[in-house]
């Protein structure tokens, strides 16, 4: 069963039509890459689903529920966990702390028990030690207490991933998660996206660019252009689409 | 997890047992005419406390934090002048209704940030002093608000008389030594209980709307009530500074309140270092010293240029230290720590909290 369907979805920005009529579906446990030129409207359609966007026309709905009728910050407690292209982390936080923002959804305390320690004190130890587990998970763990400013990039785009499994997805959006990483950091990613899909029994929706990985390790490759859905099949099945071929891949691939 | 070595434990806790030491000490050694001044930068540690809370961890701007300490300042000494409330109890008044009114300025916060969130914080500083005035039935107006009592003199005679925080019998204290340790428990209490909200799920959400608000909300945080409740509670906190404040003066004017002082506050917070727990008591100490003891030893010539003066080390201190006090120390404190042999193989490098930049 499709765990996120996505249906006619426009969003308009004055002008401009960045997604026009979007129809696609993921289906539950598979890791489905979404690829496409600049400007395709990839990262908008991740927007939308985050809720951050608001579409002019439409309808999202995950795991049967619609999901427009969620307000932005409810996306997390229903599944839902993304990165971003360009590095959302809390720079004047910790490692340890930013993956614990994470957590923020599936914990419970607000001002008063925060204040009074006690109640609040095992809980926050708790999600102490489920942070340092998925930072363990990632190869992260050495660097828990250390701040995020100043880390290597591929680095920072882990401890991204080791916040946004601290929700306990079940959807995982990875928005380019190779970009400016090494050849051997992009092999290393590829195999733990899958560990992680296994493991954790993820639903992975990616953006890449890195046709590499994608080929590699995706069940499903959605190719968008201009706003829409130009083809989508298994890697074999898309990478030899002549439509693909002359919008994206260009004639020697 | 970490090794807690003695240098580690004295950079963590020795300044807060440095300045509870010494604010047990000093009652018993100084006069009572300077301890009377000194208890009233108490106060000005809370209300920049709060404003700490709201600017430096959670990065929506106020400059007009002393309105907030204004009207817990006025809501605390009607309630006793005018209804004879207990002072614990008006003061209790005085910080619910300055959270309520925290929250109403904080609404509009959620649409406009920055420097546009900076105007709006200073049209209600300006504003407060002349609704004090403007409302002089209430008020008293310009000619001041005393906050007294009743009181059946020797001869059987009924006068009003300034109120004044008394010692219970059988304590041997004077009236500013009993206020001095009464100020400085409610302060200590009000430093722990933000120290542990910033440590915490909530101060966690906090900082992350500061740093980065989409990423906030995509994991969950719901933006727009952490970003009112914490405009409420940073309010709140001013308003019982602002209470503390009237309790002890006895007499409240609105030129008490300006603009001007807003400005001090803030200076407070900057110099004590923003998004520091202890920060805040040590910019209202610098506020205090520089406001009660530099500021009357000038010169006369001098004494129009003190805001010049006062604004000029503020730009030097912030070249020299851009974390305030707090950050030098906890500069310090790596610097330290670094030129430290490790102390054991294997063992990563130290204490988690000076290594934080923002969360002491």
């Amino acid at each position: 069963m499709a765990l996120l369907e996505v249906g006619d979805i426009e969003v308009r920005f004055g002008g401009v039509v960045a997604l026009a009529g979007l129809d696609m579906a993921v289906q539950s446990h598979q890791i489905c890459a979404l690829i496409g030129p600049n400007g395709a409207g990839k990262t908008t359609l991740f927007n939308v689903v985050s809720r951050l966007y608001e579409p002019t026309r439409g309808r999202v709905h995950f795991d049967g529920a619609d999901l427009l009728a969620v307000r932005p910050h409810g996306i997390a407690s229903r599944g839902i966990a993304r990165t971003f292209q360009n590095l959302a982390l809390v720079q004047g936080l910790s490692v340890l702390d930013n993956v614990k923002v994470g957590a923020h959804c599936r914990t419970r305390g607000g001002f008063w028990s925060a204040s009074l320690v006690v109640p609040s004190l095992r809980s926050e130890r708790a999600v102490s030690a489920r942070a340092m587990e998925v930072l363990e998970r990632l190869s992260l763990a050495h660097l828990a207490h250390r701040p995020c400013a100043g880390l290597p990039y591929g680095t920072l785009k882990r401890i991204e991933i080791a916040r946004a499994l601290m929700s306990q997805p079940r959807l995982l959006m990875l928005d380019e998660p190779a970009s400016g990483l090494t050849h051997g950091e992009v092999d290393e990613l590829g195999g733990l996206i899958r560990r992680l899909r296994d493991d954790l029994d993820l639903t992975v929706l990616l953006v890449e660019h890195h046709m590499g990985m994608v080929m590699k390790i995706s069940d499903q490759v959605v190719v968008m252009e201009f706003g829409q859905k130009i083809a989508e099949g298994t890697p074999d099945a898309v990478r030899n689409d002549p439509q693909v071929i002359a919008a994206y891949l260009g004639a020697s691939a | 997890m970490t090794d807690r070595r003695p240098l580690d434990v004295l950079f963590r806790y020795g300044p807060v047992a440095l300045m509870v030491v010494v604010g047990l000490v000093l009652p018993l050694t100084t006069s009572d005419y300077w301890l009377g001044r000194i208890l009233l930068w108490i106060p000005l540690a809370i209300a920049a406390l709060g404003l700490n809370l709201l600017t430096g961890f959670n990065g929506q701007i106020s400059v007009g934090h002393f309105a907030f300490y204004g009207v817990g300042a006025y809501t605390c000494g009607l309630l006793v002048a005018k209804w004879d409330w207990p002072m614990g109890l008006a003061v209790l008044a005085a910080v619910v209704v300055c959270f309520v009114v925290g929250v109403v300025v904080g609404l509009p916060a959620l649409r406009i940030k920055g420097l546009y969130l900076a105007l709006v914080t200073l049209a209600v500083a300006v504003l407060f002093p002349d609704l004090v005035k403007h409302f002089e039935s209430v008020t008293g107006g310009s000619s001041g608000l005393y906050i007294t009592t009743p009181e059946m003199n020797s001869r059987g005679v009924v006068v009003e008389r300034s109120i004044q925080i008394l010692a219970p019998e059988g304590i041997d204290l004077s009236t500013e030594q009993w206020t001095f340790y009464l100020y400085l428990a409610v302060a200590i209490v009000a430093f722990i209980v933000v120290r542990n909200i910033v440590h915490s799920r909530v101060g966690r959400s906090m900082i992350a709307i500061r740093d980065n608000e989409v990423a906030a909300e995509v994991n969950g945080v719901n933006v727009a009530a952490v970003k009112v409740f914490t405009f409420g509670l940073s309010s709140a906190l001013a308003g019982l500074g602002g209470a503390m404040f009237a309790l002890w003066e006895a007499q409240l004017f609105p030129q008490s309140f300006t603009l001007g002082f807003s400005l001090v506050l803030l200076v407070a917070v900057v110099v004590g270092g923003p998004a520091s727990v202890l920060g805040p008591a040590l910019g209202a100490i610098f506020v205090g010293v520089f406001e009660d003891m530099i500021k009357p030893e000038l010169p006369d010539e001098l004494s129009a240029v003190t805001p010049l003066i006062l604004g000029l080390s503020l730009v030097g201190l912030m070249l020299v230290a851009p974390g305030g006090i707090a950050g030098m120390a906890r500069q310090l404190a790596a610097r330290v720590q670094r030129s430290r042999p490790p102390a054991g193989p294997a063992k990563p490098s130290g204490d988690p909290i000076s290594t934080q930049p923002s969360t002491t």
